[in-house]
């Protein structure tokens, strides 16, 4: 890894090991709030192969950033993590710094919501994108800023030289979300977790930036969790998606099956919210009745989304549903999951 | 950078001779007349009259301001109207004391303030944070000349452990010398460790929460890594600004410092010029005071330039 | 969602129960202390047991008794009528120096952050000048244009703090001016000096009593400095940094002499300094290290 580094001159490499696969087991998450441990994430599982793009879609406060930044590591220390990890083939205890710590960043970069806030104001682009390295993997300063420009340059960023020494204020939002990506892969990694990158940027910079993602995973064979509120962001990006409600994955699917078949009624709302081409220009948008669920009201009891959901059944407000697969995909409601059925009404 | 350097440096420049101008004319304003003051009960007017031919006390305002601005910066900074001795040549032996006592202040209260910062906001809410925050707020609510006579009585006058005041030449031994600046330097740093630590404290707190944190953890960079180059340059930021404006505190904090330990220095000769009413000693030394605390104003400035790259290109 | 990574946690400060009532009631000692301060300071003639100027009534540098409860200066005189007497000149001075700051400071704030232009930027380079001194020097040059008195003090000090108490409320002002509802007030019709006093000056007064209050506590620190130096109220007055002043060398015979008058000092300073917290926590949590005068 650090030899590829070493001849910088060639272009940058990214894994084709296809050993570098990520699982998620149970992985359940909580906070402490007012009454005891809050839980945000409950048991979510996820694979990741290499070079596949997935999205993770969701409302805010739908546990899919969280869960992502718990896999880092990231969250306050008072932060209750559990569930199994296995990266590349090995066990990596989820619960602690010292074990996550080798994956931050060399094998697992990230890539955040806020471009602005999300740089140190107060030291230059190059020498954030080589710290790292230099200190860490005993890559050569000159080296590493060679690097650093080389990914620049990739990421679309004119005189990279020049930049280099240049402070986050100098640049647009835009540009500093590609210095964000480019600071990411410096150690090459072999996955990229994209936490909205977008939101904070206008329309025509978001599909830019989507753009650029989607061709590095294609060039690098980099494997990218995209965490998005915004199915239409997904639909020309991801392979797969997960769809997360109240801190459950509530469906999981090939993305282009999601889109026009979705199993979950809340997958159907959210596609209803969106604007879509290949419908009637006149076609009123159907936003999701009621409000998102707040995790401390989440109980085994009943299904998370019954109260918002036009299909909830009797049984819907007993009990919630277990993911259970179904087809290539998995799905928890008792309306499609449980029978197994997609009934064709649900499809708009 | 060098543009903001130069706005600085000539803002600063600016202020100086503003603030002449105003120690001058203050001192102007003064009422009780000196000369009569000098010669209390033996007046005579051939000596008065003789004596203002001589001060120069007997011109326009406006050309003795002229006059005093152009002889100091020959420097010609008079003479006392009490000792009679050259005011410059008393100042040039005061000031190196009084800038060994501010030196060493700044240093211990540094030494102090920096670790007890960073780890109250380490462990924010436990022992040593307590600990910290009510050891500081304890010393911002005293008086520091009351701190220096606790010093004087428990470490100097019962325990003998080290000299109660007065100055100890550093030609005259090194150790001596250090020995007797030790309380002094103790007196001037704890007000300002306590400021320094509180507000390392909070600004560390609240940097650590920014997002350009949690980035550069996400790119593995060590707990220590992240503290030292990221949390601690950006937590320094507000620390400067509170520095700039201790700074006044500061010199304050010596003047006061001086008179509790009987120490020959600047501040000892400017309270003495003032309770005699000695104008040119007084306007020299005010001058002086008024020209350091600019100074290192327009350095805190600058350091905040290197610190904040944002600073340097606003105004 | 942006759950923040935080190796240093904020520590969560929630307590219920009896533990927040015994809280709160602690957080009323304070303002108790300094209402007592305060009527010592109205009513000392009234409660001295002993006539604090009278030399040699009793015989000089004895300890506590049942007589002198903190015992007697290098004159003989009772310290612990002193001390109650130089309440009046330490508190009294604060309490001038405040409520003197806030009526010159606060009008003049609301007119220069309302009329901004030639006046705030005239008012703003005043500030400027005055702070481009050090404060203690302005204190000692003042000392001399007039004769040391504690009226010298009290207008020295006051010269001092309202180039900061201009420059705090001016600012708030101009945080103020861009709410919704001073235009909504402004397109009602309100006139300037309505506008001010009827609806900035209210909003703002919190913010402006945190002032009052750090003015309050850097007074009594100030006075007691400049009594110290031989600047402030005269023989055979005495405030509490003179009285220290007077003790200075008696630490080994007499250390009540430095204690009593110091801890009376802490006292007054940190209730000011908690109830000044506690306003500022109640107004907002995020405002913690304040501003600072300093002389």
């Amino acid at each position: 890894m650090v030899m590829a580094i070493a001849n910088s001159r060639a272009p940058v490499q990214g894994k084709f090991d296809g050993a570098r696969r990520l699982e998620l087991q149970g992985l359940t998450v909580g906070f402490p709030g007012a009454q005891g441990y809050t839980t945000v994430v409950h048991d979510l599982d996820m694979q990741v192969a290499p070079g596949e793009r997935i999205a993770i879609v969701g409302e805010s406060g739908s546990g899919k950033s969280v869960s992502m930044m718990a896999l880092l590591g990231l969250l306050q220390p008072n932060a209750r993590i559990s569930g199994r990890l296995r990266y590349a083939g090995r066990d990596v205890d989820i619960s602690s710094q010292r074990a996550l710590r080798p994956l931050r960043g060399s094998e697992i970069g990230m890539v955040f919501q806020d471009p602005m806030s999300s740089l140190n104001p107060t030291m230059t682009v190059g020498r954030q994108m080589v710290q790292a390295l230099v200190k860490h993997r005993g890559v050569g300063r000159r080296q590493a800023l060679d690097r650093a420009e080389q990914l620049l340059e990739q990421v679309g960023i004119r005189n990279p030289r020049e930049r280099l020494t240049q402070y986050p204020h100098e640049f647009s939002g835009g540009m500093r979300q590609r210095i964000m990506i480019a600071a990411a892969l410096m150690p090459e990694p072999a996955m990229l977790i994209a936490d909205e990158p977008t939101t904070a940027l206008d329309v025509t910079v978001q599909r830019q930036i989507l753009l650029l993602l989607r061709s590095l995973s294609e060039n690098l064979g980099l494997s990218i969790v995209l965490i998005t509120h915004d199915l239409a962001v997904v639909a020309n990006f991801a392979q797969r998606a997960y769809v997360m409600y109240a801190g459950r994955v509530v469906e999981e699917r090939d993305l282009e099956g999601m889109l026009n078949t979705p199993r979950h009624p809340y997958t159907s709302g959210l596609l209803s919210c969106v604007p879509r081409l290949d419908r009637p220009r006149d076609e009123p948008l159907h936003p999701i009745p009621g409000r998102p669920i707040r995790p401390d009201e989440v109980t085994a009891g009943a299904c998370s989304f019954a109260p918002r959901c036009p299909h909830a059944m009797e049984h819907c407000r007993e009990e919630q549903p277990k993911l259970v697969r179904v087809g290539d995909g998995a799905v928890s409601c008792w309306l499609n999951g449980a029978t197994g059925l997609a009934p064709a009404g649900l499809d708009r | 950078m060098l543009a903001f350097i130069l706005r600085r440096v000539g803002g600063g420049l600016a202020t100086l001779i503003l603030s002449s101008l105003v120690v001058f004319s203050v001192i102007h304003l003064v009422p009780g007349d000196p000369i009569a003051t000098a010669m209390g009960t033996d007046y005579n007017p051939a000596v008065d009259r003789a004596l203002r031919q001589l001060y120069g006390l007997n011109r326009p305002l406006v050309v003795q301001y002229w006059d005093w601005l152009t002889s100091l910066l020959r420097g010609n900074f008079g003479y006392s109207l009490t000792t009679k001795t050259s005011v410059w040549s008393e100042l040039s032996q005061r000031m190196p004391r009084t800038l060994i006592l501010l030196a060493g202040g700044v240093v211990i209260s540094l030494v102090i303030a920096v670790p007890a910062g960073i780890l109250a906001a380490r462990f924010a809410g436990g022992v040593i944070d307590r600990l910290v925050v009510v050891l500081t707020s304890s010393v911002l609510s005293v008086p520091q000349f009351w701190v220096g006579l606790l010093l004087i009585g428990f470490i100097g006058v019962k325990m003998q452990l080290l000299p109660a005041g007065g100055y100890y030449p550093f030609s005259a031994g090194v150790g001596q010398a250090i020995k007797g600046l030790i309380l002094p330097w103790i007196t001037i740093a704890l007000p300002m460790s306590a400021f320094i630590a509180r507000t390392l404290r909070s600004s560390m707190m609240d940097v650590v929460s920014q997002n350009y944190v949690r980035t550069a953890r996400s790119r593995g960079l060590s707990e220590r890594s992240v503290v030292m180059t990221h949390v601690l340059r950006n937590a320094s930021i507000p620390v400067t600004t509170v520095v700039g404006l201790e700074i006044g505190g500061l010199l304050g904090g010596a003047i006061i410092v001086e008179q509790v330990f009987s120490y020959p220095g600047m501040g000892n000769y400017m309270v003495n010029a003032v309770l005699r009413r000695d104008y040119p000693v007084l306007q020299a030394s005010a001058l002086l005071f008024t020209f350091g605390f600019i100074l290192v104003n327009v350095v805190v400035d600058l350091v905040y330039g290197v610190l904040d790259p944002r600073i340097r290109v606003s105004r | 969602m942006t759950a923040t990574a935080g190796v240093l946690p904020l520590a969560a400060h929630r307590r219920r129960g009896f533990a927040s009532r015994v809280r709160k009631l602690f957080g009323l000692v304070p303002f108790a202390i300094l209402l007592v301060a305060v009527l010592v300071a109205i009513f000392a003639p009234e409660l001295v047991p002993a006539d604090p100027n009278k030399v040699g009534s009793a015989a000089p540098l004895v300890g506590p008794s049942a007589a002198h409860w903190l015992g007697t200066d290098s004159l003989g005189r009772d310290e612990f009528s002193r001390l109650l007497m130089g309440t009046r000149i330490s508190v009294g001075t604060a309490v001038a120096v405040t409520v003197l700051c806030m009526l010159i400071g606060v009008p003049l704030g609301l007119l220069g952050g309302y009329l901004r232009g030639a006046v705030d930027f005239t008012l703003g380079r005043l500030a400027d000048l005055i702070l481009s001194f050090p404060g203690i020097l302005l204190a000692l040059v003042l000392s001399t244009v007039l004769t040391p008195s504690a009226r010298t003090v009290i207008i020295a000090l006051t010269v001092i703090y309202i180039p900061t108490a201009y420059r705090f409320v001016r600012g708030a002002v101009l945080a103020e001016m861009t709410r919704g509802y001073v235009q909504g007030a402004r397109a009602a019709g309100a006139g300037p000096i309505r506008l001010m006093v009827r609806h900035v000056l209210p909003n703002i007064s919190s913010p402006v009593l945190v002032l009052a209050s750090s003015v309050a506590a850097f007074s009594v620190l100030a006075e007691a400095a400049l009594s110290f130096l031989g600047f402030g109220a005269q023989p055979p007055l005495a405030s509490w940094g003179k009285l220290l002043s007077d003790s200075t060398t008696l630490f080994s015979i007499a250390p009540l002499l430095v204690l009593a008058p110091g801890l009376a000092i802490g006292l007054v300073v940190v209730c000011l300094n908690l109830v000044g917290d506690r306003m500022r926590d109640r107004l907002d949590p995020r405002l913690r290290s304040g501003t600072r005068v300093g002389v």
